[in-house]
């Protein structure tokens, strides 16, 4: 199994905008009904994209109810998690400190968890079995996700780069494994450290691996340099989901895809639009520039 | 250089997985009382070395540089133990809980065989490049003279009571005035200077024992501000700063996302700088380039504690006005 060449992003969906925190909560109002959320990804398959990135925010369940209503949308648009929605642990750790967090977690029946679930986190924790603790987060994580096709699964940059930045290495091996294994879905991960995530990997033994980076002209979010993440993508096997593509809208969508395009490799996008006109425009120069 | 990173929750994990992967830093040591985190760091990588305290991470350990990420009304005690050492410190924000303690922590410094010892407290938004934009354009004056300004900082983190130490009265420890205000002093004291009056209210929303919103009225020589501070915001994705300036010849307003006057405006992203890893925020990592190169070559650093006496003053000034 492959992933998707072009993927539309989520951020609009759920109010988040780099730029303008005013701008994201506008697009929150524009997207809260979840059928204009849909509508939009109706848009985006027709203009050439074949799925879409959902953060497993609360109202993922809700986007994945309704696409699943739309036999076109089930059939040929896959749904690829970016797990977990950190923000939403941020603040509580911030609140409840690191062992509640996790143990509000694990032992949470909150309806997207099973009981079986739970049950294997609350052991994990008093056991102190960190896989198992670890299996209980990503199962209570994806649980939003279980009505829809998701080719590739993506552990959110701010964990990988903890770990990577840790050297945890045996967390990212056993995602890598436990991914698919249990969900026969392609691990993913994202980082804005893709020249050392890159070559850790590589080093560790994950073959081929899947990552989603900043990759676009500017530079931008690019670390430690647009240099070094361009000879990493040389130097390394395996799959970059482009993002940030546009550099925030810094460039425009030709000069942003002319720049991919030249190194052949790079055949995956993710571009977070949300106006028909904009998607339609991106996904085009999208096409012809990473010849997809 | 070898780090010990004492306390090893949100803030502990952040710096010590940048200092990590930071060229001058060969090893990470944890000091962390919670057993629990002390094993499953040890089940992940089991070369980072952990302690159930500093003191037993001090005996046993050559450390260069310590990293403070405990609650704050246990920095006092910490950084009484550090200086004696002459070991240089970063504290995550604030200092300390009270102008009495940053106050006694500056004496015992002073009276320490180094003091110039460095220290860096964590008020990292010095670091974002929108804010440091804002200086200079006060700085040159391209608003004119100022009349007033606003500033506001606000999340949507507590909206419930909860029982953890921010939670608690502890020593001043907790609140949002210590906790956001801190942020925000911080800036408003680097952008305007230091009141010569201020006002200030707290009000409890969803909190027992501590303030959930702060406001305060700032009384300069020639020009007024004020300041709102509320973690129990609805509808806040993540902490937003806002500071909008108004003056003789025009408007300033700058946040943690961009920068608008009427002769310069730009997005934090176009400002945004590549650094040698980028965990949460590329200015956290700035803040600790910053630090490592002070601390190598023996030169003065941003937010130390001369600086946070300042902020502390107004902290303590808006609490007991209130």
């Amino acid at each position: 199994m492959m992933i998707d060449h072009l993927i539309l992003g989520d951020n609009p969906f759920f109010g988040i905008n780099h730029r303008s925190q005013t701008a994201g909560k506008e697009k929150l109002r524009q997207f809260d009904d979840v059928s204009k959320i849909v509508d939009l990804f109706q848009v985006a398959k027709n203009a050439g994209a074949r799925g879409v990135m959902l953060a497993a925010h609360a109202k993922t369940k809700d986007i994945t109810k309704k696409l699943i209503q739309n036999s076109d949308l089930k059939s040929n648009f896959s749904v690829y998690p970016n797990i977990p929605y950190l923000m939403k642990y941020v603040s509580e750790v911030t609140k409840n400190g690191m062992v509640g967090t996790a143990t509000r977690m694990l032992t949470s029946d909150s309806g997207a968890s099973n009981l079986l679930s739970m049950m294997k986190g609350g052991f994990g924790l008093v056991r102190k079995d960190f896989h198992r603790m670890i299996e209980t987060g990503i199962d209570f994580e994806f649980s939003i996700y279980s009505n829809v096709k998701t080719p590739a699964i993506f552990l959110h940059n701010g964990i990988v780069d903890l770990l990577l930045g840790l050297q945890m290495k045996d967390v990212l091996l056993f995602y890598d494994d436990y991914i698919r294994q249990k969900y026969k879905s392609i691990p993913g991960f994202g980082t804005l450290n893709f020249a050392k995530l890159s070559y850790s990997l590589k080093s560790w033994g994950i073959q081929k691996p899947l990552i989603m980076a900043p990759f676009n002209a500017r530079g931008y979010y690019m670390n430690p340099s647009r240099q070094a993440c361009e000879k990493a993508l040389l130097e390394n096997d395996g799959t970059l989901l482009a993002m940030n593509v546009l550099a925030q809208g810094a460039l425009d969508p030709k000069t942003a895809f002319e720049y991919l395009g030249k190194f052949g490799t790079i055949k995956h996008v993710i571009i977070g639009a949300s106006s028909k006109a904009h998607i339609e425009e991106s996904f085009g120069l999208a096409k012809k520039y990473l010849g997809v | 250089m070898r780090a010990l990173v004492i306390g090893f929750g949100k803030m502990g994990m952040l710096h010590a997985a940048t200092l990590n992967s930071l060229e001058p830093i060969q090893e990470v040591v944890l000091a962390e009382n919670t057993s629990l985190i002390r094993e499953g760091v040890r089940t992940f990588n089991s070369s980072i070395k952990t302690y159930k305290n500093y003191h037993e991470a001090l005996e046993k350990e050559k450390i260069d540089l310590a990293v403070v990420c405990t609650p704050t009304h246990t920095h006092l005690e910490i950084l009484k133990d550090l200086i004696q050492k002459g070991i240089p410190t970063f504290v995550e924000k604030p200092l300390a809980a009270s102008f009495e303690e940053v106050l006694k922590i500056k004496q015992i410094l002073e009276e320490s065989p180094n003091p110039n010892l460095k220290i860096m407290v964590g008020y990292c938004l010095r670091f974002v490049p929108t804010f440091v934009k804002a200086k200079e354009v006060l700085d040159k004056k391209e608003i004119g003279e100022i009349l007033n300004f606003e500033a506001t900082m606000f999340s949507s983190d507590v909206e419930e009571a909860h029982e953890g130490w921010r939670f608690q009265k502890k020593n001043q420890g907790g609140g949002v005035l210590l906790d956001l205000g801190g942020h925000l002093v911080d800036l408003v004291r680097f952008l305007f200077g230091k009141p010569e009056k201020i006002k200030g209210e707290t009000k409890k929303i969803y909190s027992k024992n501590v303030e959930d919103q702060v406001t305060a009225r700032f009384d300069y020589k020639n020009f007024f501000g004020s300041l709102d501070v509320c973690w129990s915001k609805p509808g806040v994705r993540k902490a937003e700063v806002e500071i909008r300036v108004n003056g003789t010849k025009g408007t300033l307003i700058v946040s943690n996302d961009f920068i608008k006057s009427p002769s310069y405006s730009a997005d934090l992203s176009e400002l945004a700088e590549s650094v040698p890893f980028d965990l949460a925020g590329f200015f956290y990592t700035k803040q600790w380039l910053e630090f490592l190169e002070c601390i190598q070559k023996d030169k003065l650093n941003r937010n130390n504690v001369n600086e946070s006496l300042d902020d502390h003053e107004i902290l303590d000034a808006i609490r007991n006005s209130a």
